[in-house]
């Protein structure tokens, strides 16, 4: 039987990529996908670990998961567009009203 | 199991570079574009995993629904004004101090178990299983999941149908 | 019970109806034919009620109802009210004196701009004095006895703007305040004593008059009544009270102020050990003299009233202290109606004169008596009611005056007769007051309705318009009630009197004394009295004469026995002279010592300054730059961008994944 750690490994990174891209980018757009990418590789590990234990519990957990990153997509992009229209750009660096 | 393998990390290889090509990448529109490379990746990576109905659900969800909204938030959220979409990093060294905390914690944390298969799955089609439960044990989570999805995306097109009033 | 209950009400009616009437002319602005309505049905409607009460007390008893005020530990202070038969003729006298000046003060005072003021004065004094009348314990009393000390102030400076009347209200007012130390000290020796200020309580106690607490609460008490009653040293302030309104006048001395005093008395009397009613007597006696003769030489048609009412008070306060407890009442509800008469009779002269003389060019003072004279054919209503009241005054038979002034003489020889010795001079006194009262009577009859004519303007305008109606009435009223029939159906004895009976025991007899021997004594001396005025008088203008030679006993009579002068000199004038004494004290050595410590506090603040700003400012601002750089090095992980959050939740988490861990 073939090893699962490969698997776990690329979850980890690309959840570290996606984190990246989050923090990093100076684009909400960019954040967005940055959080895609965190998002598919927690449930890279869900399936994964659903492999490993024989069951279909974590590739449900995995649909739900999807279902509720779409919804985030929708929302996060109406976000944006608000933030569009108010600040007529999307570069967050500039977007600092909770600044203390 | 030769080929399995091979295939699988095929896979791995096209995430790897897809992901890490939206990091590496400045421009939005390749960014989307390269995501929709990692998902399919992914949804490869599943169905090796026996998980076809999440590979499929990845593939309509990701590459039909998502980049599509990606795509035109970019369009409407950027003035076309011929120069290129360029964007800057910020917050370098602080934000790629903590992903190497973190890849060093994570790795360090899988090298030490070994991860096998420990029971193989019953049946070869998991797609009934999965509705099985859906409708069995998670019911309540998948009818809740279903509202929830239906609220978000009315609020959604709400909230984005005032900017065209205002 | 109903009936009870009916004229508790009734009693609450007469008391609150006053201070009622006063808010409601105070607050809201009649036209002044509604005012002088209102005020005088008011006073009407408390009569009415006073005499239903008078009434029913006289024939079921005293009344009282009271609910507690202040609970203590162990007393309670009450208010309420305790109405006996004297409290009831008080009540009468009171309301019908005051009925008939409202009445009377509609044309009196109906060209004053202030008739609004005038007229709620009027009735928060009967307020007041009501008070007085009903209260049941000694603080409520007291508070009443104040409240009636500012009404007199108020109405005697009716006036403010001259200044004559601003400094008699406030002469009035000091006076009293003294006598109503020594009253409100009397009460605290009451309280401190037997726990209780309830007069009704106090009197069933059977007080022991050999008990020293007992004669120093009377004796204190009695200076209460001193102040208001204008008693020896501290009468000074009534004459000068003559600045007021002439119908305030009337009631001050017939019904309200004065007579407080006398019915205070009448309250505490079960309180008066023998010693302090030996002290009355004398007080009253000396008093009644002094104050007669002052009368004899003054020129002011209203002083000579005025120390007329100060020397019957005298004789009240004499009977008082004789044991005539109730013939001085009696004298004190005469008395009421013949003065309020006389001098309700004055200021219808004086108004009279008044509108006379608006005419002259330089102001001539219409009260004084020296340009009077011959007013008998032109005021005849007039007349024949002073004639009335001052033949009661002088005490002719016939009149109230003979019947209540002739049984305190007579309780004064019966008192005398007992004690022997010394106590004669009292009803010696008294007779003597009889002579010297009619004396100056008859003067002033004489000088004011006899006669020609004094002043051009008098002898030269036609007889005045016949008097008003308010005027007339009043005046009718009050010499009706000076004649004799109204009081006892003998007109030559109090003995069966049904005033004197109903607020004496029962068998009340006149004391063995020969009835008429006193009597023909002081008729005799009343008949002197008023042949020497006669002869004297007969021809004003020699009269007159003789009185304004500055011989000594002139000068020391027209001055009322320099009490201004020796009261300015031994109290007014010490005080001055301490107030000099501590100004020095003060700037002397009060100011060097404040002045010096001030210098040691300006050495000593310099001094801490300086540490101040070495080393507490070093530790301040040590700490405050210390916090400053904390907060500017934390200021910008508050930077207000969400990456930078991120970053440091993720860390966090990371973090403590690390530990949890390992």
């Amino acid at each position: 039987m073939m090893s699962l750690e490969p698997f776990l490994y690329l979850a980890g990174f690309m959840f570290a990529i996606g984190f990246a891209v989050l923090v990093i980018k100076r684009n909400a757009i960019f954040m967005l996908v940055g959080l895609e990418l965190m998002l598919n590789a927690v449930n890279l590990n869900f399936v994964v670990f659903s492999k490993m234990h024989g069951t279909v519990e974590g590739q449900v957990v995995a649909v739900f998961v999807i279902v509720i990153a779409a919804c985030e997509v929708a929302v996060g992009l109406a976000i944006i567009l608000n933030i569009y229209k108010h600040f007529k750009n999307i570069d967050h660096h500039s977007i600092n009203e909770l600044k203390g | 199991m030769e080929f399995t393998n091979f295939i699988s990390y095929f896979f791995i290889a096209i995430v790897v570079v897809a992901s890490s090509g939206i990091f590496l990448t400045k421009n939005v529109l390749y960014a989307a574009l390269l995501l929709v490379f990692s998902m399919l990746g992914l949804a490869g990576i599943y169905v090796l995993l026996n998980a076809e109905f999440v590979a499929v659900t990845q593939i309509m969800i990701y590459v039909g629904g998502v980049l599509v909204l990606v795509v035109f938030a970019i369009m409407l959220a950027h003035n076309y004004s011929g120069k290129p979409l360029v964007v800057e990093n910020n917050n370098l060294k602080l934000g790629l101090f903590t992903v190497v905390l973190f890849v060093g914690v994570v790795g360090y944390s899988i090298s030490g178990v070994h991860y096998a298969v420990q029971k193989e799955q019953d049946g070869a089609n998991s797609v009934e299983a999965i509705g099985v439960q859906l409708i069995s044990r998670n019911l309540l989570s998948f009818e809740l999941i279903a509202v929830f999805l239906l609220v978000s995306l009315v609020g959604a097109i709400y909230f984005a149908s005032k900017i065209r009033k205002t | 019970m109903e009936g009870i209950d009916f004229n508790i009400a009734l009693i609450h009616y007469i008391l609150f109806s006053g201070i009622i009437g006063f808010v409601i002319m105070s607050v809201i602005s009649f036209n002044k034919r509604l005012l002088v309505v209102l005020g005088t049905a008011l006073a009407l409607s408390q009569c009415l009620a006073a005499c239903w009460v008078y009434g029913f007390i006289a024939q079921n008893g005293s009344l009282s109802s009271s609910v507690n005020w202040i609970t203590f530990q162990s007393s309670t202070l009450s208010l309420g009210y305790w109405v006996t038969t004297e409290a009831a003729l008080m009540l009468c006298v009171v309301t019908l004196v005051s009925t008939l000046v409202n009445l009377f003060s509609s044309v009196y005072m109906g060209k004053d701009p202030g008739i609004r003021r005038y007229y709620s004065y009027l009735s928060f004094f009967v307020f007041a004095m009501n008070g007085i009348v009903l209260a049941d314990n000694l603080l409520m009393l007291f508070v009443f006895w104040e409240l009636v000390g500012l009404a007199s102030y108020l109405l005697i400076g009716f006036w403010f703007d001259k200044l004559p009347a601003a400094k008699a209200s406030m002469k009035a007012f000091l006076m009293n305040k003294v006598g109503d130390v020594g009253f409100l000290l009397g009460i605290l020796i009451v309280w401190s004593n037997w726990g209780t200020l309830d007069l009704e309580v106090l009197k069933s106690m059977d007080l022991d008059f050999n008990n020293a607490a007992v004669i120093a609460a009377g004796a204190m008490l009695i200076f209460g009544t001193i102040g208001k009653s204008a008693q020896m040293p501290l009468s000074a302030w009534l004459p000068d009270a003559m600045e007021g309104p002439t119908p305030v006048s009337a009631l001050i001395h017939a019904a309200t102020m004065v007579a407080a005093g006398i019915y205070l008395l009448g309250r505490i009397y079960f309180m008066l050990a023998p010693e302090v009613l030996v002290a009355l007597a004398i007080i009253g006696a000396v008093t009644a003299i002094t104050a007669a003769l002052t009368a004899t030489k003054q020129f002011d048609i209203k002083k000579v009233l005025a120390y007329s009412t100060i020397s019957q008070l005298g004789y009240m306060v004499m009977g008082m202290g004789v044991g005539g407890y109730a013939q001085s009442i009696f004298h004190l509800t005469t008395h009421a109606f013949f003065k309020a008469g006389l001098f309700l009779a004055a200021g219808a002269i004086i108004h009279h004169l008044h509108h006379a003389l608006e005419q002259q060019k330089e102001p001539v003072d219409p009260q004084d008596m020296r340009i009077m004279g011959g007013l008998k054919s032109k005021m005849p209503f007039t007349f024949v009611v002073f004639l009335t009241c001052t033949l009661a005054l002088v005490g002719f038979p016939f009149t109230s005056g003979f019947l209540s002034k002739d049984s305190i003489i007579h309780q004064s020889v019966e008192w005398a007769n007992s004690h022997g010795g010394w106590t004669f001079i009292i009803p010696i006194i008294g007779f003597a007051v009889v002579g010297i009262t009619a004396f100056y009577m008859t003067r002033q009859l004489l000088l004011v309705f006899f006669g020609e004519p004094r002043h051009e303007e008098f002898s030269s305008t036609t007889k005045p318009k016949p008097s008003a109606l308010s005027f007339s009435i009043p005046l009718g009223i009050l010499a009706v009630g000076s004649l004799w029939f109204f009081y006892s159906m003998n007109p030559f004895s109090a003995e069966k009197s049904w005033l004197v009976r109903s607020f004496s025991d029962a068998n009340y007899q006149y004391p063995p004394v020969s009835h008429l021997l006193t009597s023909g004594i002081a008729l005799t001396l009343l008949a002197a009295g008023v042949v020497f005025g006669y002869t004297r008088f007969g021809k004003a203008e020699q009269g007159m004469q003789l009185d304004e030679a500055t011989t000594w006993n002139n000068r020391l009579l027209r001055n009322n026995w320099f009490q201004d002068k020796i009261l300015h000199s031994l109290v007014v004038g010490p005080i001055l002279r301490l107030a000099g004494l501590t100004v020095a004290v003060e700037k002397k050595i009060i100011d060097a010592i404040v002045n010096a410590f001030g210098v040691m506090m300006v050495v000593l603040g310099k001094v801490s300054n300086i540490v101040d700003r070495l080393v507490v400012d070093m530790f301040v601002s040590l700490s405050a730059k210390t916090i400053g750089a904390g907060g500017q090095a934390f200021r910008s992980l508050q930077s207000g961008k969400v990456y930078l959050y991120i970053t440091y939740a993720f860390l966090i988490l990371i973090t403590l994944t690390i530990i949890l861990i390992y």
